[in-house]
């Protein structure tokens, strides 16, 4: 049983490994075909494209297939890692009922990215799953439980307070929905007055992203803001590191004294610094428009320190006495046993060091020239110059550069959740 | 003949020489790769020295300016000339006293960390409180004409700096207080339901971690008269369209556009904070209010919001901070001069700071020039500092720790 489970679910996986690959290919091949319009163009104009032995296909055809293929590449993705979770779990043989639902769930949503085999898959596993785990049947005899009517009043309290948090996850969520599909939207839907919520997959306009990601130049911006991200986060990672395992571990005159001074500066607004770094990094160090002013004022946070103190403090002192006893020294102790110890915080920090790059805005734009420009910068100065005319590229270009940080963000929730709770920094 | 087999003939007969020959040969190339190795590293010390010499030249001219000021002049010949030779006849013991192992050993851990601190944070605190008081600062040659408060004086007289103060206070006392009570709201929401509530939490959280500006741009779009959303749901329910952000938009409008969008970015943090401190709270405290008979919203207000009132403290004396630094918000919308396009100000104190540097029509370096920006990020210190202060005095006595 577990084994047909286990052989399932793996021939499950590499089957939508394989849809996925087939996906991509197919996106990366067609979105390369798309030539961009010439910058004068004023009104939509039908293109026809040849490739492989198709001749005279028109554009609405590859809109669709790119809208497809993004639609399978996007539901592949997540039915991969739940189905690697759920690999994973076989063999602590812990699954219950429910994941035999969520595979049925799983197998309905394969037909929709229209992977049949695996779709047969999961109903199978499905299927097996709840016959192995049939419904157990709770009869409450307590009275509160017990009583209709209190059944009914628990369950209109739980509706109420659901169609609440859908409409204010909606909230939430319309500007990024309207931000794609402006970004989808042809000339001609855009500025006709009647407005869309809603775009059939011909008439998604996938030419915009190229045309944004070359008249923004938003690539080398990705460029510039990924050499920062890695260094500060680099260099920052070696200095957290060193200074919060003095202030942990080690023991030496003046050391909460230093620390108390540390977080009194926390209270202080970065608008009182910028004033100064601006007179060092540009006159002093002659770092105008040169990543180093991009990287070394941001080396150093604060509450990463603070932060990364206190899960080191969480580290039981018997182990620092153990490897005293056996002749570790103090960095090796550090190499070894901490930094191994702390590595979910240390993920944490990164990827919070790394997106506080992604967004910065102020410095970056006070010492630095276009070439050196970070995204958000550059978008900003897009949308001044050249796209106040148009808010389809505006919007293409904004949807470059959220995309990725909100796919991140799904992938390491748990990370970067954990790290925001602590601070307070913004907003 | 090839030439191997000719050395090798060579070798034979004349072994000696052959010897020599090969040795002076290896001899002229570890010159060669000796130089180059030697030019290399001084090539790269020569890169890495400079901010160390950059940062003594710093301080030291540091110095010699505080010596150039009256006060400074004096400190120098009267206090510190008698420390330094009391210091030099006592170095022996204060060095053994301070650099001992242990210390030594901590400092070293912490001499990254601090030396970045110092040129970057310790001093620009010490020297933006200094110049702000300065006459005719100049930055490149740290000279300066006195001491006065005139810099407070011309930011304190800009004609727009009234409504400028408005703004921010607008911005602070509307959108924390709305922004507060909503994710209270939605957390408790969160925290009654069972299912789907990690989904919930990451659709909440998802303001937090994208880009402001890329997203301001998104809600200008959104607010457009022609082409944007909210507008055609307005006309769908009859209403006419409006003039949110244009240059027709009446400054009621463009407010209130800004502060939806504050409002809207800034849930994300307190719902993440209010989840936590919810799921910390004893659920014994509802049982009893259960068996009590107590109705929902008395079970609220009386154990709910008093123990979830250190969270909300703190959220609220973050937010405030966070809501008076009010900059990218702004610009994402209205652009970097904080103007509707029919000059309506939606500016707030932190532009002061910012314009003196981005300078658009005067060098930023130029004498006088950084001392005003330094006094008007002074002033928005005072201004967070008061606010925070009363903020911990209320809560000292109303929060039950």
């Amino acid at each position: 049983m577990k084994d047909r489970l286990r052989n399932n679910s793996f021939i499950t996986m590499m089957l939508e490994l394989l849809w996925f690959f087939i996906a991509l290919s197919t996106f990366i091949y067609m979105y390369s075909i798309l030539e961009v319009p010439d910058p004068d163009q004023v009104i939509d104009v039908k293109r026809y494209y040849d490739f492989l032995f198709f001749n005279n296909i028109p554009e609405s055809t590859i809109n669709l297939v790119l809208a497809y293929s993004t639609l399978i590449i996007s539901i592949t993705v997540p039915l991969l890692v739940f189905n690697f979770k759920f690999f994973k779990n076989l063999k602590e043989d812990n699954y219950q009922r429910e994941s035999g639902y969520y595979r049925i769930v799983a197998g309905l949503l394969s037909i929709v990215a229209l992977n049949i085999p695996a779709a047969i898959y999961y109903f199978i596993s499905g299927k097996l799953i709840l016959k192995e785990k049939p419904k157990v049947k709770i009869e409450y005899k307590h009275e509160e439980f017990g009583t209709k009517g209190e059944y009914y009043r628990r369950a209109i309290m739980s509706i109420i307070a659901f169609f609440f948090l859908v409409v204010l996850a909606i909230i939430i969520i319309i500007p990024f929905y309207w931000m794609i599909i402006t970004a989808l939207m042809s000339k001609s839907t855009f500025e006709s007055f009647d407005t869309k919520f809603f775009l059939s997959f011909k008439e998604m306009n996938w030419i915009n992203f190229k045309e944004a990601l070359v008249k923004v130049n938003i690539g080398r911006h990705i460029k510039n803001t990924l050499i920062v991200a890695f260094f500060t986060t680099f260099g920052s990672l070696i200095v957290i590191i060193l200074s919060a395992f003095a202030f942990s571990r080690l023991e030496f005159k003046g050391r909460d004294f230093l620390f108390s001074v540390l977080l009194m500066t926390m209270m202080v607004p970065g608008e009182l610094y910028v004033i100064t770094n601006f007179v060092t990094v540009t006159n002093t160090f002659n770092w105008y428009n040169k990543f180093q002013a991009l990287i070394f004022p941001f080396i150093v946070d604060i509450f990463f320190i603070f932060f990364l103190r206190q899960t080191f403090k969480q580290i039981p002192d018997s182990m620092y006495k153990a490897a005293k006893v056996d002749g570790c020294s103090d960095f090796k102790y550090l190499l070894r046993v901490m930094i191994p110890i702390a590595r979910p915080t240390l993920i944490t920090i990164t990827i919070l060091n790394a997106l506080s790059t992604w967004n910065a805005y102020v410095w970056p734009r006070l010492v630095t020239e276009e070439d050196h420009h970070l995204v958000s910068i550059g978008l900003r100065a897009f949308a001044d110059a050249e796209g106040r005319t148009d808010y389809r590229l505006q919007m293409a270009a904004a949807a470059l550069i959220t995309v990725p940080i909100i796919i991140v963000f799904l992938f390491a929730r748990k990370y970067i959740m954990r790290g925001v709770g602590r601070s307070g920094t913004k907003g | 003949m090839n030439k191997t087999s000719n050395a090798l003939i060579n070798f034979f007969k004349h072994p000696i020489v052959v010897t020599r020959e090969i040795i002076w040969v290896l001899r002229i190339y570890y010159q060669k790769v000796k130089e180059k190795i030697t030019n290399f590293f001084s090539k790269v010390f020569a890169v890495i020295k400079k901010p160390f010499i950059a940062t003594a030249n710093l301080f030291s001219n540091l110095y010699k300016a505080f010596i150039k000021t009256k006060v400074g002049n004096s400190l120098h010949k009267y206090c510190f000339v008698y420390i330094y030779k009391y210091f030099i006849r006592y170095i022996g013991i204060i060095l053994g006293l301070i650099f001992n192992k242990k210390t030594l050993k901590g400092l070293l851990y912490l001499s990254p960390a601090i030396v970045l601190l110092c040129i970057f944070t310790f001093y620009p605190i010490i020297n933006s409180f200094m110049i702000a008081f300065y006459k005719n600062y100049d930055p490149i040659s740290r000279e300066m004409d006195g001491i006065t408060l005139d810099n407070f004086r011309v930011i304190i007289g800009r004609k727009s700096f009234a409504e400028t103060l408005f703004n921010t206070g607008i911005i602070v006392f509307i959108s924390v207080p709305i922004s507060v009570v909503i994710s209270l709201f939605i957390a408790v929401m969160l925290n009654s339901i069972k299912k789907l509530r990690a989904f919930f939490q990451t659709v909440f959280f998802l303001p937090y971690v994208t880009n402001t500006i890329a997203i301001g741009l998104v809600f200008s779009v959104m607010f457009n008269y022609n082409y944007g959303l909210i507008n055609s749901v307005l006309n769908f329910f009859g209403i006419n369209s409006i003039h949110w952000t244009d240059a027709q938009a009446s400054k009621f409008h463009a407010m209130l556009t800004l502060l939806i969008y504050i409002i809207w970015s800034s849930l994300a943090f307190k719902i993440l904070v209010f989840t936590a401190g919810l799921q910390n709270i004893d659920k014994q405290y509802y049982d009893a209010a259960k068996v009590d008979g107590t109705s929902k919203w008395r079970t609220f207000r009386k154990i709910t919001v008093p123990l979830l009132s250190p969270m909300i403290a703190y959220v609220t004396i973050t937010s405030l901070i966070g809501a008076f630094k009010t900059y990218t918000h702004v610009v994402s919308i209205y652009g970097e001069k904080g103007e509707t396009d029919s000059g309506i100000n939606m500016r707030t104190i932190v532009f002061y700071v910012y314009e003196y540097i981005t300078g658009s029509s005067a060098d930023p370096l130029a004498p006088g020039y950084l001392s005003k920006g330094a006094a008007a990020s002074l002033l928005l210190f005072g201004i967070i500092l008061i606010f925070t202060l009363i903020q911990l005095y209320v809560s000292k006595k109303r929060v039950h720790y």
